[in-house]
């Protein structure tokens, strides 16, 4: 069982759960996270080979301390939302989401490039059934946009990793940029590799299947997403890409562009997916400074990011469950109604905005400080803008619209028990890593000497930040200059092939049709004149089908003889 | 009430800054009360930017409906 490669017990398991009654079905998804989890920390570091097979060896296994903390956090998340998927009856979405946690937890351990292909496209494959689960004719569409972005990241993938290999002759999943982390300098089948990483870590532009394909999944579908797709890319990013420059800039452009879209945003979980494109900024950028200290800050705050932004969907998920809604426009003042889950909601905006004593502020510091000590100046201000902006829209818009502000008059239950209990268990993980921050130091890929509460000053700098951006909130709101929920959809780049690429193919497919029918017209023209010409010579009334009479023959043949009769004579 | 309380304890945090070490490594990072009003202006500055793009971007909820 230990030799195992990771993943496996719980790829093998999704395929056996519908042999299991439909209610077992929801415990044994909770069981295989368990389970592989016991077994992975029986592993011991290194490389392992797989199979051969012509001369490559493939399904390579690497478990290093990197490989290591993504599969920690992969397990807890999954065994998390397993739990607050217990309610569902759904085999489908039972067997695709752990077939999507087995496959992410695969690809994080995979040795070898075709390893990781294979895993990056089950992860796809997997994952858009928990879109297409809520069985919505917006929901299929937007499953099957997903789809085609994320397959589209597979093949770049796969080309990337075929030209990559015909040029440097090597399989394997390691440092894939060059020392000097300048991409221009990479090879093709490298540019290639990057931007399919890009594509699946939402990079500015690449951003909006996220945004799009995410509020359509199911209540419990949303929480598997949040945590999977995007840390797999973050994690590919660090094993293949650290210290890459150009990502600083994308890193910094990327926490700050979603933050005002999560301003207007009504649909609640959307804002939470601007919100997850905003922290994954943050972690792009670790990843680009690529110091110890910054792929530390970048690691930590996956790690702890899946936890709080996990604890975000699953309360914004029980607020749709119960309410049936999640409109902003449509809620309020439903902490009367579900005092636990706001309680839970309030502890993930407090992480999420890193205020100290929660879990994001002892991650988001590694990468601050590790941004600051290389002097990236203009980086440092970017995300310190970001970080009120976090406060925004995670901090204070999530909870304040949901539970707070204008009383809508609905009341419902709370949420169910195995939802608040899952709550309980990352809202517990949020506090616990911000008092007590060693232990996920402690599986960090390099050893950490930082100490988040040394620096007392910092702490307050750090509430100073959190709580003027509150209070200009609250100024925004008192004199009405905050923008009013309205129900509305946003455009972003979506638009793009949305509406404006559809627009430009009808019109040419119109254009084509005109110029074919033109074709077809004058063709037809053509032969029309043709074969009247043809009919006028040898048609039933034509010159050479007129029937003669004898005598004019007769006549022709005299002119003739008479002519030839004079010629001979001359 | 709970404004009041509010504005207190920011208040409070900008005296405490006074007292207390700051480990600084770009200058302007230890003028007093910079990362107060930071916090105040990028949060102002985000909203009413916000409210401007959602002037632009903003349709009707079925706009992708038809």
């Amino acid at each position: 069982m230990i030799s195992l490669p990771p993943g496996i017990i719980i790829l093998v398991g999704a395929l056996a759960l519908p042999l299991l009654p439909r209610s077992a079905q929801a415990i044994g998804a909770l069981a295989l996270p368990a389970i592989s989890l016991a077994q992975l920390l029986f592993l011991s570091e290194g490389v392992f080979p797989g199979i051969e097979l012509a001369g490559l060896s493939l399904l390579q296994v690497r478990v290093d301390p990197l490989s290591l903390a993504f599969g920690y956090i992969f397990h807890i998340a999954a065994f998390i939302a397993a739990l607050y998927a217990l309610h569902v009856r759904d085999t489908v979405q039972h067997v695709t989401a752990m077939l999507y946690v087995g496959s992410a937890i695969g690809a994080v351990f995979a040795g070898d490039l075709i390893t990781l292909f294979i895993y990056w496209e089950i992860t796809a494959l997997a994952s858009v059934f928990l879109i297409f689960a809520s069985r919505t004719q917006r929901a299929y569409q937007a499953g099957i946009r997903y789809l085609i972005v994320q397959i589209g990241s597979g093949v770049l993938l796969l080309a990337g990793i075929l030209l990559h290999y015909h040029d440097s002759g090597s399989l394997s999943f390691d440092q894939l940029i060059g020392p000097d982390g300048n991409l221009s300098d990479a090879s093709a089948g490298v540019w290639l590799i990057f931007a399919a990483f890009g594509i699946k870590c939402a990079f500015p532009l690449l951003h909006n299947w996220l945004q799009d394909a995410y509020p359509q999944a199911t209540v419990t579908g949303a929480v598997f997403l949040s945590a999977f797709t995007t840390k797999l890319a973050v994690y590919a990013l660090a094993r293949g890409f650290p210290g890459t420059e150009v990502l600083i800039g994308i890193g910094v452009v990327m926490t700050l562009f979603p933050i005002f879209f999560a301003v207007i945003e009504n649909d609640l979980r959307k804002v939470l997916c601007y919100s997850l494109n905003n922290q994954l900024g943050f972690m792009v950028v670790g990843v680009g400074i690529g110091t110890e200290l910054a792929l530390n800050g970048a690691v930590a705050h996956a790690f702890v990011h899946i936890l709080y932004k996990a604890l975000l969907f699953m309360s914004m998920g029980a607020v749709l469950y119960r309410t049936g809604t999640i409109r902003a426009s449509d809620l309020g003042g439903l902490y009367r109604s579900m005092p636990w889950t706001a309680a839970f909601c309030i502890v993930g905006a407090m992480s999420i905005s890193a205020f100290p004593l929660f879990s994001g502020f002892v991650a988001k510091s590694l990468t601050m400080s590790a941004v600051a000590e290389g002097y990236y100046m203009l980086t440092f201000i970017g995300l310190l803008i970001a970080s009120a902006g976090v406060m925004e829209h995670s901090g204070i818009k999530i909870p304040y619209f949901a539970f707070f502000g204008h009383d809508s008059g609905i009341r419902c239950k709370e949420a169910p028990w195995h939802m608040c209990l899952a709550m309980g268990a990352a809202a517990v993980l949020c506090i616990a890593i911000g008092w007590f921050p060693q232990p996920l130091y402690a599986l960090l890929p390099y050893p950490v000497v930082y100490q988040p509460y040394a620096d007392f000053g910092h702490s307050v700098t750090q509430l100073q930040l959190l709580l003027f951006a509150a209070l200009a909130f609250v100024v925004l709101k008192r004199t009405g200059m905050y923008p009013a929920e309205q129900a509305s959809v946003n455009l972003d780049t979506d638009w793009l092939y949305r509406r404006a690429a559809p627009r430009v193919i009808r019109r040419i497919v119109a254009a084509s049709r005109q110029v074919w029918q033109a074709f077809l017209w004058t063709g037809s023209e053509l032969g029309r004149t043709l074969m009247r010409l043809v009919l006028n010579h040898y048609g039933p009334e034509g010159t050479l089908a007129r029937a003669w009479p004898t005598g004019s023959m007769v006549l022709w043949v005299a002119v003739l003889l008479g002519a030839s009769l004079i010629l001979f004579y001359l | 009430m709970i404004f009041r309380i509010f504005l207190c304890l920011c208040a409070a945090l900008v005296i405490t800054e006074i007292a207390v070490h700051r480990h600084v490594i770009f200058s302007w990072e230890g003028w007093p009360g910079f990362y107060a009003l930071w916090g105040f202006v990028s949060l102002f500055a985000i909203v009413i930017l916000g409210k401007y793009l959602g002037r632009l971007i903003r349709r009707d909820e079925d706009y992708y409906d038809d």
